[in-house]
Parts: structure tokens; sequence; C-alpha cells
């Protein structure tokens, strides 16, 4: 029971860390909070929904022409958005209700394109197939969603970590002026930095959209919430921080639902972000929020 | 090779600067002196593209910076550091210096991706000569720590040698002693006449008059935003309206 609570957790959290991952180098990078982040979210599982239902492309073709399509949508809301503001020099909170706006924007529009209701992935998309392991049963689908994130973040720290692109990131997350002054091309990176986040989350939509089984025009909101919490939990801008943080709050959820019941699910883990943020303000791996401009 | 012409920048109401032309030639030592606030950090901040004039022109080899983005006028070839320091901290210092070569090194996804042959040797070649300049300005055997952990004197030679990597033409030093001990600035200086002798220009603010009167071909004074003397650096000592703005405190005649 315990092991299989665990298994769970880890299938859930790693879905909140990719989308918290994104969120999180979107706020490193450009230094700005993007909340459009949960509509490009469920912008994600549409595109998939729409590519395999109507165009009828199979699944594996269509979870990276989805991605695309979301990191496209992350692209065009830092050139129509996030750059204008960032070239007016605006202050801080700009950004934040500006991308609120193009949330708003993209639940309507989905509402109105594909209807209210819920909707599904195809249910026969994948056998309902289960590893035994013991006491512990993971279907083939929570294994491959599971696989699939931990694969995606997994790809970026080393992008991050590794590689020269990775490396100039670093340093406009430092201090994009200095960036600048050595060469670095800093627009460039913001334009790549929106297009790989708003991928990853366009990604997370979809993997919710499988665990969860239900699309809906609303799911980018609450998973929005669950992404602040966790890259507050984490440390503002760090990666791992990210990381751990969706994985907490995947815990959180888990057992508050083993221990409570579903209904106190939120309360539980929100009320455990509270407590974690008493004891540390900068959350887990925070330093500090602070760079020089 | 660096042509100021009739240059003003305004802040609102106040004039930073008012009507600077200056040349920078090829391979001279410029030193940019004056009070605290007359505008001579604003002079670097333009040349570097951080914000646009508000009036005159600027150019660099003969060509206009007018309206150039940062990162290119980098890549054309002027590298500068800062009065307070910006450094990567949480980066080594051999990966600071690296990242000062970005302007040169080639960005192509596939590279990075494949990691071709050719990528890896560039990366190598990377490597070794940021190991080199780290030697150059003497901090070669602290190659893998932290920029965080180093200390003032030293964070300021990390910065010279981070400005060096992407092999600027002309550099831009934002009073490269301050906080410097004797014997460190001593370093400093050695190391700048011997980047003189490897043909690069070098343009300088600086306040420590015994550093800049030994170093410089050329010093100009700014004063309230305006040029009041340029010249050889024993005519500005001997200038009365240099020791009036500006030695006079120091040197009282």
């Amino acid at each position: 029971m315990f092991a299989q609570q665990i298994v769970n957790a880890i299938s859930l959290g790693s879905v909140y860390a990719l989308f918290a991952l994104g969120f999180t180098l979107v706020f490193g990078i450009l230094g700005v909070i993007n909340l459009s982040h949960g509509g490009i979210f469920m912008v994600g599982a549409y595109a998939a929904l729409l590519l395999l239902t109507r165009f009828e492309i199979p699944f594996w073709a269509a979870l990276p022409l989805a991605m695309l399509a979301a990191g496209l949508l992350g692209l065009a809301i830092d050139l129509l958005i996030l750059k204008q503001l960032r070239k007016r020099g605006a202050p801080h909170l700009m950004p934040m209700i500006a991308t609120i706006g193009a949330a708003i924007l993209m639940t309507s529009l989905s509402q109105g394109l594909f209807g209210s209701e819920t909707r599904r992935f195809p249910l026969d998309l994948f056998d309902q197939e289960s590893f035994s392991w013991g006491p512990v049963t993971i279907p083939v689908l929570q294994a491959g969603i599971t696989a699939l994130s931990v694969l995606l973040m997994l790809l970026m720290v080393w992008v991050l970590k590794r590689t020269r692109i990775g490396q100039a990131l670093r340093a406009v997350a430092e201090s994009p002026k200095a960036a600048s002054l050595l060469g670095i091309p800093v627009e460039r990176l913001f334009h790549l930095t929106s297009f790989v986040a708003a991928a990853l989350g366009g990604a997370a939509g979809i993997l919710i959209g499988l665990s969860f089984d239900a699309i809906s025009p609303f799911m980018g909101q609450p998973m929005l919430h669950k992404g602040i919490a966790a890259i507050i939990l984490g440390g503002l801008g760090d990666v791992r921080g990210a990381v751990l943080g969706g994985l907490f709050l995947g815990a959180a959820e888990v057992f508050a639902v083993t221990v409570l019941s579903s209904e106190y699910r939120d309360a539980l883990s929100f009320g455990l972000l509270f407590l974690v943020l008493l004891w540390r303000p900068q959350g887990l791996f925070g330093a500090s929020a602070t760079r020089s401009a | 090779m660096l042509k100021l012409e009739g240059l003003s920048r305004q802040f609102g109401g106040v004039r930073a600067l008012d009507d600077v032309t200056l040349t920078v030639h090829p391979e001279q030592v410029y030193g940019l002196i004056g009070p605290n606030g007359a505008g001579k950090t604003t002079v670097f901040n333009l040349v570097t593209g951080l914000f646009p004039p508000t009036g005159g022109l600027l150019e660099f080899d003969g060509r206009s910076l007018q309206g150039v983005p940062p990162h290119r006028i980098a890549q054309r070839g002027i590298a500068r550091t800062f009065q307070n320091i910006r450094l990567f901290q949480e980066m080594t210092l051999i990966d600071n210096v690296i990242v000062g070569m970005h302007a040169h090194l080639p960005y192509h996804f596939w590279d990075l991706l494949l990691r071709t042959p050719a990528f890896r040797e560039a990366e190598r070649r990377a490597r070794a000569r940021a190991l080199q300049l780290l030697h150059r300005v003497g901090l070669g055997t602290l190659c893998e720590e932290l920029a965080g952990n180093l200390s003032y004197g030293n964070q300021r030679k990390l910065e010279i040698a981070r400005a060096l990597a992407s092999r600027p033409r002309l550099l831009l030093l934002d009073e490269p002693v301050a906080g410097m001990n004797a014997t460190e600035k001593n370093e400093i200086m050695a190391l700048i006449r011997s980047l003189r002798q490897d043909r690069l220009t070098v343009f300088m603010i600086e306040h420590d008059m015994r550093f800049v009167m030994g170093l410089c071909d050329t010093v100009a004074v700014l004063n309230f935003g305006r040029i009041i003397a340029e010249g050889k650096p024993a005519e500005i000592q001997a200038n009365p309206a240099v020791i009036e703005a500006y030695l006079g405190q120091e040197e009282p005649a």
C-alpha cells in the first residue's frame, strides 16, 4: 500500500515538476512570471487531442507536434507581449497582468472552439496492461507518463549544465546586462527560453490529460497554482528546486488523498506549502531570488 | 578607432553628458578622469550600447554605433569591465571566461546535439585559451573556484580576463584598480602595458592619478558632463582648469 502510494506520488509529481520546470525557466532567465503558462499547458493538451482525433495522427507523432504548437504559442506570447513590455522597461507587475489576460483569452477561445465540456483522449490509445512488482502495480500508461516527464527533465538539465547554450542561459539568468555586453544574443535566448518552456508546459498538459483522462478549457488555472506553489517551494528560478517542488507537491497530494480524502487534497498540500515557507521563506533551494540587473 | 562627436545624454531633465567630443586612436591607452558624478560611466554605457545617446555621433572603426544592440557592439570588438563588478558569481572562473568567448563561438544546435569532432575540438581550444587568459591575469591556479569566492582584487582581474576572452580590439576598463592594494595595482599596470604591446587599444576610467599618469598616452577630463581638457598626462597635470575642477583638492597650488 505504502509502496504503491510512493509510485503514484512520483508519477504525479514528475508531471508537476515538468510543468514547474518550464515556469521556473522563464522566471529565472526572462525575470518575469508568465501567468499564461497554465493556458499554454491547456492548449498543449487540446493540440494533441485535435491531432489524434481530427487528423488521426499516431500518438508518437502527435506528442512532439503538440509540443511544437505549444512552443510556438509561447514564442508568440514572448514576441507580442513580453518583448513589447521589455522594450518599454515596464515594471514587474505589467507582464503578470498581461499574461493573465493572455491566459483568459486562451481559455475563452478553447471554450468557443471545443466547448466547455470535459473531453478525453481516445480510449484505445494505450493498452490497459500493468506491470506488477510485488505489492506495487504500475499501469503501462502511468509508467510511460513518468518516464517521459523524467526524460524531458533530464534533457533540460543536461542542456543547461553541459552545453554552451545552457552556459549562456545561466549567464543571462545571473545578469542579462553583463551577458549582452559579452556578445551573448540575449533577446534570442529569451525567445528560445519562451519556446522551450512552453513546449514543456504543453507536454505536461498532454501527460496530465492522459493521466486524469480529462481535458477541459479550465484545466490550466489549477495547474498554474500548483506550478507557482512548486517553484516557490523549490526556490524561484532554480531548476532543481522546481523539480523537487513538483515532486513534493505530487507526494503531498497523493498522501492527502490517502490519509484524509480527496476533498482535502488541495487544502493539505497548500497548507504544507505554507508551513515550508514559514520555515524557509527563500524556498528549499533558493539562495535568494535576486539578481543584478 | 573610437570617435565621439558632440555626444550628449539626458536623463529626464538632467544633462549627464553635454557635447562630448573625443577620439581614441588605435593602440593608445586613453584615460578618462573627472570627479564623481561627472558622467564617465555614462560615456561607457553609451559606447557599449546599454542606452542610446540623446544627441551626437558615435563611431567605431568608421562605422556608426547608432542603434546597434549591445551584443552586436561586443561582437564588433568592444569589451568592457564594470565599476561595480558584474561577474557570474555562481560559475567557476574558467566558465566565466568561456562565457566571454560566446561572441565568437558557433551556436548551431546540431553541433551541440551531435557533438561533432569539430565542435569538441573548438570546446577544447576554448578551455585551453580560457586557462591561458586566467594565467595571464594571475588567476590560473584558481580556475575551478567559484567566482563569488574571490577577493575583490581578484574579481577585478577575472573581469579583465573575461573581457579579453572575446578578443576585443578596444577594451573599456571602468576603474580597474578601485579597491586594490599597491601590489595588485602594479600587477594590473604591468598587465595593461603588456596588452598594449599586443596592440590592444585601452580606454579607461580611473581615479588613481599615479596609475592614470603612469599608463595613459592621452587623458581627457570630464566635469559636469563636459570635457574641460584633453592632452598628454603632463599637460593635464599643469592645466589650471583641471587643477581647479579636480586635482586642486589634492594638490593645493
